[in-house]
């Protein structure tokens, strides 16, 4: 053992936490070491001193007076316990007009189906149908179209494609 | 923890507020004189303490019965301590640094008694001045509350092997500070 890593452990010997393998590794270290049996014992009296100060140290207490103050502070805050409801009979009506709310809300979010997009969506496919019709007047089955819609400006553009994937024009 | 321990807390959590103040007396001292050692400012430690039973009352309901009442509110001090002194850290860089009270606790009337404590705790600071906020806390919980490593490990929220490190290498600087100012104390132990 290295006299940098036995001053490390030496320090841990006096307070009794080393393992009894590394405690016989530190006093084999020791024993042959005269600077590092010197440092752990000076670590060992000088954690004694500082034991015996702090037991010898008054580090004071309230008075009568503000431990009164104290617990009577601690008294009016709310006291520990199990949370309680305080509704009463309200309980399950609100519990169910929450799930109520819970259910609808889902129901939209999960669906998509809120009024806004479904009016959005509409208005884009009335405008894809106009402008179909204004390209092909006499209506062509095979034809399929591309919509692109700028998020800025809100302009749209539609790509119409014969069946070999040809563009046939475009309507705006 | 033990029966009286036990039966005070399920008292409080059923109602009788009467019982918090036998459960927490014998940690009146204690805890003040560890509030006092870490913030190292008289009132700070009263605030921190004064913090510490506030939290165990409101949240006694969180308390595991099977484990060491003692070792909860030591761990509801230090993280109240430690609080407390950030807050009050970035308070004082605001007002560009308030000097620091160096006032002692009160010990009784006894002039000579007082300067004796005095001499005693402003060694014993002086000693934990030299350690980081983290040595210091594994020091004190360890060294000076005699707390295991498992309990100080807990109470710190850290591993025992972080305390190890920690105590390691804050029993060496304890040791080179005494030896450089107090070196009588190491010959008295002789």
């Amino acid at each position: 053992m290295r006299c940098t890593k036995a001053g490390k452990l030496g320090a841990l010997l006096a307070g009794n936490e080393l393992s009894a393998k590394k405690t016989a590794q530190v006093r084999t270290h020791l024993e042959k070491c005269a600077d590092c049996r010197r440092a752990a014992d000076e670590t060992e009296r000088a954690l004694k001193a500082a034991k015996a100060m702090a037991r010898a140290e008054e580090a004071g207490d309230w008075t009568a007076a503000e431990w009164r103050t104290l617990l009577k502070n601690i008294m009016a805050e709310k006291p520990a316990g199990k949370t309680v409801w305080a509704g009463g009979p309200l309980k399950p009506v609100l519990a169910g007009a929450l799930a109520l709310f819970l259910v609808v809300a889902g129901g939209f979010l999960f669906l998509g189906r809120s009024p806004d997009k479904t009016n959005a969506r509409n208005a884009l496919r009335a405008t894809a149908q106009n402008s179909a019709q204004q390209a092909f007047p006499s209506g062509n089955p095979d034809v399929s179209s591309v919509t692109i819609v700028s998020k800025k400006t809100g302009l749209k553009i539609i790509w119409f494609y014969n069946k070999n994937f040809e563009g046939e024009g475009y309507g705006k | 923890m033990d029966e009286r321990e036990k039966d005070l807390v399920a008292r409080v959590l059923n109602g009788d507020l009467s019982a918090f103040e036998p459960l927490i007396a014998p940690y009146r001292k204690p805890l003040l004189g560890l509030a006092y050692r870490i913030t190292r400012n008289p009132e700070d430690a009263k605030e921190a303490a004064q913090e510490a039973f506030l939290r165990a009352f409101k949240y006694l309901n969180r308390f595991d019965a099977d484990k060491s009442f003692k070792s909860w509110i030591f761990q509801i001090l230090v993280h109240a301590a430690r609080n407390y002194q950030m807050k009050k850290q970035k308070r004082e860089n605001l007002m560009m640094s308030e000097p620091l009270k160096t006032a002692a606790l009160a010990t009784g009337e006894d002039p000579e008694r007082r300067q004796a404590a005095g001499e005693i705790r402003s060694r014993l600071m002086d000693c934990l001045d030299v350690l980081s906020p983290r040595e210091r806390e594994v020091f004190l919980l360890r060294d000076i509350e005699d707390m295991d490593i498992r309990e100080t490990a807990r109470i710190l929220k850290c591993s025992a092997i972080s305390v190890r490190v920690h105590l390691s290498a804050a029993r060496k600087k304890l040791r080179a500070r005494i030896k450089d100012r107090y070196p009588e104390l190491l010959e008295g132990e002789r």
